[in-house]
């Protein structure tokens, strides 16, 4: 493996671990008033959890590590709740249990992967600059 | 056989170049990726050094002292030791310590490296390319 290709690699991991948690993010948000899963009971927020992913040995011994999702983990954090006598779900004192979903962590979730995605995007773009620089070696005339 | 390109230790250096920022923007890559890993720790070497290094096995190559013959070229580069080099206070509460701004500036910083390498390479290539048509008139 060529170290250019080594490097695109890890960007490639680290953009898809970052989608991966945009992805978790926009269901999140979609489903912050679900009351119903196949589960049983209101929607558990989920949250990716990164790990370290070592992707072999580069050629001067410079190991290659790149990232991947370990789990996708459901929040254990309590159901919101709402009195709400008219809502189908609602248990017999009234009360409806509303997702974990907190909307503004999400945004800042949603706002970090999306710096991380764009960090790993622009490794991408200089590794290209790169490989037109090396290229242009053989352009001598 | 004398070779014109690698006997040539204008290009020689700038191979080195460019091979030591192709291995730091590597470390680089694996820092931006794993930016939301817990207890990730930034890596990097210390470029100066690890150039150095280059330097003199080259200075050896290309220009032995008087006495002892010149050293056969060493093929590859040699791999430079791998530190740590955020202060462990600035680490987030999940024991990360990658700065994103740091990594962004030294991506800018290690491409214009590779490109400064690499012009300077094809400026020599022009050169030998030039002194070959003068020869040929």
């Amino acid at each position: 493996m060529s170290t250019f290709d080594a490097i695109n690699t890890i960007a490639a991991s680290g953009l898809a671990a970052q989608r991966l948690r945009a992805q978790l993010v926009a269901s999140n948000i979609a489903n912050a008033e679900t009351t119903r899963t196949p589960q049983g009971g209101p929607f558990r927020r989920k949250d990716a959890v990164f790990s370290v992913e070592t992707l072999g040995m580069g050629p001067n011994g410079v190991p290659i590590t790149g990232v991947k999702v370990a789990e996708i983990r459901a929040s254990q954090d309590p159901f919101l709740t709402k009195f709400d006598p008219g809502h189908p779900d609602a248990d017999a004192s009234g009360i409806v249990q509303y997702p974990n979903v907190n909307p503004v962590e999400e945004m800042v979730n949603l706002t970090e992967a999306s710096r991380g995605f764009d960090a790993n995007a622009s490794v991408v773009r200089a590794v290209r600059t790169m490989t037109l620089s090396a290229q242009d070696l053989l352009r001598v005339t | 056989m004398f070779d014109l390109v690698s006997q040539n230790p204008m290009i020689a250096l700038a191979d080195k170049g460019m091979s030591l920022a192709t291995q730091r923007i590597a470390l680089i890559a694996s820092n931006l990726a794993n930016i939301d890993t817990p207890g990730y720790r930034t890596k990097d070497f210390d470029f100066a050094a690890a150039f150095q290094t280059e330097m003199e096995k080259l200075d050896r190559q290309f220009s032995p002292t008087p006495g002892s013959p010149a050293s056969p070229a060493e093929p590859g580069i040699t791999p430079p030791a791998i530190i740590h080099p955020v202060d462990i206070t600035s680490e987030r509460n999940d024991g990360n310590d990658v700065h994103l701004d740091r990594e962004n500036m030294l991506l800018t910083q290690t491409q214009s490296v590779f490109t400064l390498s690499s012009n300077l390479a094809q400026g020599e290539l022009r050169l030998v390319l030039g002194a070959i048509r003068d020869a040929a008139k």
